[in-house]
Formats: structure tokens, sequence, C-alpha cells
């Protein structure tokens, strides 16, 4: 299956910014997060650039809502789900 | 008295005289500056019902304790008076050259009443304080009087103006400063047009005094290096508070056509990338490492400083998807003296307004000249502007068949660029600003967003408006100091008892400022409620009417909205957790506890207490 990825802010340097994943049946939210860490090269584990992935420091929405209202890093993933990876936002 | 200069300005416009006047220490001591001073002045000397473009009015320019050392981010005022959008407190805060130069100049504040037989300027020049004739300058708009007065005056010196918008009386009219600083929402230009008072320019050269100047500077010095090293300080550096315009529109929180829609198709020609490849060079206030105002060519050829609120306002909310051409309106708005927020709001009301046929204008969603003559017309208050210039809910009011529906404001001040159809918590933070609809205050929506509880009501958000309200409103606003480096960067707020301590010599702690906060958040809701004694009730509080009965329209959150009861309880947490009643107004025991206890004897006077 695929899902599409958008990530934003101080992420775009370090993931890219729009991603097509392709993805087997059943994954989550945690094992794309870490797909995506190995393939931007990310040593640091539970890290994306400067954002611990778990515990609110990345806003992570699949769909538009926020993964701390699903099952978090265990949210499953379906098919055309979209991801967004949002750090916290400068501008107020 | 260290630390402070312990002398303000007395300006009396209508004989043309100034006077000094060395304060109290309980000035000071309770209210530190700023805001606080700001708030204070008023409570004391302003008589409840004053009609806010009267001579009787009083104006108030005010640093406090960090200004103008060489500290981060310590180049700002605060602008303040009774305000004649909302009728109630109203105040903002810009960066410019004029704090440093006040407080060089031997003051703290400046304090003008009455009104100039002819427009007339303030010149302070170290001891030396006058009121000069400015008809010469009437009429002109705000860069090329500062241009002109810099020209008579010196380069170093700061001056605070008023364009076109000011002199006309418009209520979303600020003061401006160094071509696109702005700051007073709530109509402070249109008070200082109401004084015939065109410009504040000040020239001062003296060395600051403080408890321990070394070890300030030594401080200040450390403070600008964290700054400089903090992770994100690269990013901030090339989008400043663009950066979140592409953040808002995938939050479904970017204001677009009026705030009905959340989702704007055009938003990538007008986001922080597209700026970041049109950027010429930045500018920033004094004593600042972070500088965050980007300059960029407009679709007219002239440079124009751009913003998060500018570009939202007078962009997606009035459906302008070019940036350059965004850039042409906010450039107009900065010359004319226009609140760029407002004046977003209102085009877009108009707009809206027209399109359902309620009047009868020649602009349309994104129509770039229709809004440039607009503008103009607010500002000379000619025409329909002449009505729209009152604000959106004054002109609402008189335009009738149902525009209140779709003005956007709370107590009369537009609201900034977020659109809160599913921010239950940056609602409240609206509703509870101590100025009518402003984010300056509780800007709680990232955290709102990000820790993902947005259709939530819970009390826990009330905490949180409070805590932002007590850092932003209150600590920052009256110690005067630019609360970027803290929430853009996180640079650490334990800096901040250290510099006041080291400044002032008295000791504090970030509790101690948090009560501070508490105590000019209750004083100003104390003159809130003096003014308008017993037509006030818990519904001022209240978010615009659209969030509640007009789902957005598109996008992830199309078919959003907010809950009226569930509003109505997170506003009762806040009451609760602030020690204020039902009605939203202190109690006698919250006022005492504040330290406020002479102040609510008066308050009695015109509502009961419980
Ligand atoms: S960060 Fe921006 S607003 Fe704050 S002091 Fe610096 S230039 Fe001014």
């Amino acid at each position: 299956m695929k899902v599409r990825v958008r990530v934003f802010g101080d992420l775009v340097p370090v993931l890219g910014r729009n991603h097509i994943v392709d993805l087997e049946d059943g994954e989550t939210v945690g094992s794309l997060t870490n797909r995506m860490a190995g393939k931007a090269g990310l040593k640091r584990r539970g890290y994306l650039g400067n954002y611990r992935v778990s515990g609110g420091d990345l806003a992570i929405l699949v769909n538009g809502r926020n993964i701390d209202l699903l099952e978090g890093l265990e949210t499953s993933l379906q098919d055309g789900d979209e991801i967004v990876l949002m750090p916290p936002a400068a501008g107020g | 008295m260290k630390g402070w200069n312990g002398r303000l300005l007395r300006v009396d416009m209508s004989k043309g005289k100034t006077a000094v006047q060395e304060y109290h220490e309980d000035l000071a001591r309770r209210f530190v500056g700023g805001r606080g001073f700001a708030v204070k002045l008023l409570w004391d000397e302003l008589k409840p019902g004053t009609d806010p473009l009267s001579p009787e009015n009083i104006l108030v320019f005010a640093t406090g304790p960090l200004t103008g050392h060489r500290l981060p981010n310590s180049g700002k005022m605060v602008v303040a008076a009774k305000s004649p959008l909302t009728g109630g407190y109203g105040d903002g805060n810009l960066g410019t050259m004029a704090s440093p130069n006040l407080r060089k100049a031997g003051l703290d504040a400046i304090v003008v009443t009455g009104k100039a037989e002819k427009p007339s300027y303030i010149h302070i020049e170290d001891g030396k304080h006058e009121v000069l004739d400015a008809s010469d300058l009437w009429g002109l708009d705000s860069f090329k009087v500062e241009a002109e007065l810099k020209e008579r005056h010196g380069r170093a010196s700061g001056a605070l103006l008023i364009g076109p918008a000011g002199e006309n009386l418009c209520r979303v009219s600020t003061v401006v400063s160094q071509e696109g600083r702005a700051g007073g929402r709530p109509g402070m230009g249109a008070v200082m047009g109401s004084k015939n008072l065109k410009a504040v320019v000040v020239r001062g050269t003296k060395g600051l005094l403080a408890h321990d100047l070394d070890e300030l500077n030594r401080l200040g010095k450390l403070g600008y290096d964290i700054i400089l090293k903090k992770d994100n300080y690269g990013w901030w550096k090339r989008q400043g508070t663009m950066a979140i315009l592409v953040w808002c529109l995938e939050a479904g929180t970017l204001p677009t056509h009026n705030f009905r829609e959340g989702v704007f198709d055009e938003a990538a020609a007008i986001d922080g990338n597209t700026m970041e490849e049109m950027t010429i060079k930045q500018r920033g206030c004094p004593n600042c490492n972070m500088i965050c105002g980007n300059i960029v060519v407009n679709s007219e050829g002239l440079e124009s400083e751009l913003d998060y609120e500018n570009v939202a306002m007078l962009g997606s909310n009035i459906g302008v998807g070019d940036l350059k051409q965004v850039a042409t309106l906010n450039r107009m708005c900065d010359e004319l003296g226009l609140d760029t927020i407002g004046a977003g709001s209102v085009v877009g009301f108009a707009m809206e307004a027209t399109e359902k046929g309620l009047i009868d204008l020649d602009i349309g969603w994104g129509d770039l000249e229709g809004s440039k003559k607009l503008l103009e017309d607010l500002a000379y208050m000619r025409g329909m502007g002449a009505t729209l210039g009152l604000g959106t809910k004054a002109a609402a009011k008189k335009i009738g068949g149902g525009a209140s529906d779709f003005a956007i404001h709370v107590k009369g001040l537009e609201c900034s660029a977020y659109d809160c159809h599913l921010c239950p918590g940056m609602a409240l933070s609206f509703g509870t600003s101590p100025i009518g609809a402003h984010h300056k205050d509780a800007w709680v929506i990232s955290w709102e967003i990000t820790t993902g509880r947005r259709e939530f009501y819970d009390p826990e958000k009330a905490d949180k408006v409070i805590e932002f309200q007590r850092i932003r409103g209150g600590m920052f606003e009256s110690l005067v100091a630019c609360r970027f480096p803290w929430i853009e960067l996180g640079f650490e707020l334990e800096h901040y008892p250290k510099y006041f301590e080291t400044a002032t010599g008295i000791k504090t702690s970030l509790d101690e400022l948090w009560a501070l906060g508490d105590r000019i958040y209750a004083l100003i809701r104390a003159f809130w409620v003096r003014e308008f004694g017993g037509n006030w009730y818990r519904y001022v509080d209240y978010p615009p009417k659209r969030w509640f009965d007009e789902p957005l329209t598109q996008g992830v959150l199309k078919g959003k909205h907010l809950d009226r009861e569930g509003y109505d309880g997170l506003l009762q947490a806040y009451y609760d957790k602030r020690g204020w009643d039902d009605r939203g107004i202190p109690t006698k025991a919250t006022l005492k506890r504040l330290n406020l206890s002479k102040e609510a004897v008066e308050l009695e006077k015109f509502v009961e207490l419980s």
C-alpha cells in the first residue's frame, strides 16, 4: 500500500517535503517514521532531526487527526492515508 | 530606585506644555513598567466614561526596566490608551529606536493629554522637551514623516508616528515606526490623531543606570550568544514568523475568505518559501539579534516588510494569492498607519458584505485594485470607508442585515490570523485577551494543535491560556522585552528574573513575575468593567459567532465548529482559576490577594463585587 507523507518546518531540510511511501500491510505510524529516518540516514534512535518522535515534541497527524487521539505510534495505516509530520511552529 | 529613571514626561497638548514628574516608587514596585505602568496610570487618572477621542483621553508610551539595555530584544515600548475601537483598555507594543532613546533621555514614560490647536509633534532631546508645529507634516504618510523628522533631529533619534489613518480617526489605526514596525491595534493611531499629535521624536544620549551595569552587560552578551546557538535559529532567520503560514494551512487555521473556509488554494504562492526566494534584506528592532522583518519588493517595485499576520490577513483572508500584491497592500497599510490585521479583517468583511448584497462596493475576493482603494478610503474615512473605518463591529451594526454574524472580532478588536473553528483553547485566548482578539497574550494554538487534543474543552487549556498570559502579557509586556527569543527559540525564561534583579537590585522570581502578570490582568479587567458597568457580562468573552454557528466549508476540518456549551465550560474554568466570578469580574478576595485592595474600593463604586 502507499501513503502520502507531508513534512513541515525545519524537518523539510532533513527529510524532504513530500513523499509517497510504500508500506507493507499492517504497518503503523511508528514503522513509517523508522523507515523515513532510515531513508534519510538518521542515526539517532527515536528522533527525526531534533525532534523526539514520541513525547509531544512533534505532532503527527493521520488524515488530519493527531495520533495522540488515535493509537499513538501504534496507529495502523491504510492505503491512501495522509500523514503530516509537524514540528512545533514558530510564528506568534 | 536603580533600574528605573523614576521620571515620566507629562505633555498637555492643549497648552503645549511639558513637565517632568518623579513618580512614586509604588508604581515601579507593583507595576514594573510598560503595560503595568499604562494600566495603572489609566486606572488612576482617566475619568470613567471618557470619550476615547476626546482631549481627556490619556495616551501613554511606556518602557520598562530592561528597555534599552544591551539585553536580548529589549528595544520595544508599549503604547496605551482607552481604545476608540473597543471602548475598553487598549495597548500594543512596537520595536523602535524611540525606546532606548527615551530611556537614555532620562525618562521611563510619556503621558499625553489634551488636544493641540493645530497639528503638532513632541520633541525630546535629553533634558529638552517641547511641543513643535507639525502643520507641514500633517497629511504625510508615516515613511515620509519619519524621513523628514530624522533629517531635522538626527538619524540617531527615534520616532513614533501616525499616518493619515490616525489623523482621520480611523479606528483600525496604529502607531508606526521604522517603516513597518507598528503597535497599538485598538486604534492607538486615532488617539494620537485626536490630540493633533503627528509624532513623538526622541533622542537621548545619557548612559543607562542599573544596579550592576557590568554584570547586566555580561549577562546580556551571554544571552545573545545563547540565542545564536539555539537549534532553530537558522530556520527562524530564514523565514521568521512566515514559517507558520504553511503550518496554519495544514492545521486548517489559516484565515481564508473572512475566516469561513480554512483552506486557501493559492497558499503556496504566499508562504514562507515563496517569501524566502523574494527576500532582499531583513530589518528588526533595536537590541535584537533575531531580526525578523523580511523585506521584499512589492508589485509596484517598492520595499515592504512582511510577517505572518500581515500576509495571512491581507492575503488568504481576502483571497489575494500573490505575495507581491500582498506586499503592496501591506506597504500601503504601513504608510497610511492602518493596522494590517484590522485592515485585512475589515476588507474581508467588506468583500463578504458586498457578496451578500448588504453594501454596494466595487470589490470582490482577491481584488487588488478594489482592496487598494478601500484601504485608502479607510484611512481617509471617506465613502463607505467612513463606516468600515469604525471597525467591523461598529460597521456591522450600522450595515445591519445580519452583518454582525460575519464580523470577526472580540470586544470590537478584529481577530488576528488564526481561525479557531476547531481550537477552543486559542478561542479562549482571543476571548479573554485584555485588549480584544489579539494573539500576543496567549498564543496557545501551537501547543493546542501539536499536543493533539484540539477537539477537547479540558480545563487544562484554561491553565495553558493563563500560563501564557502571565508570561507574555504580564512579564514580557511589563519588563518590556520581545517574547520571541522564548517562544520561538526556547530561550529560557529563567534569564528574565536575573536580568530584572541585576537591573534593579530587587530580588524576584518567576513566581513573583507571574503574580505581577495576574495583578496586571485583574486591573485591566477592572478597567473594562468600570467602563462597561452594568453592561458587562460573560458573553463579552465569547469568540466570534461564526466559529460556533458556521462550520468550516473546506479542507481537513470541513464541517467543524466550536461548541457553545464546551466553550462556556472552558471559560468558567478560566474564571475559577483566575479567581474571577461568573461574570468574569475579579472577586474582592482575588483583588486583595493581588495587592489591589485600594483599586477594589474604586471598582465597587461601579459594580457589586463578589
Ligand atoms: S524578534 Fe522580531 S519583533 Fe522581536 S525584537 Fe527582534 S525584530 Fe523585533
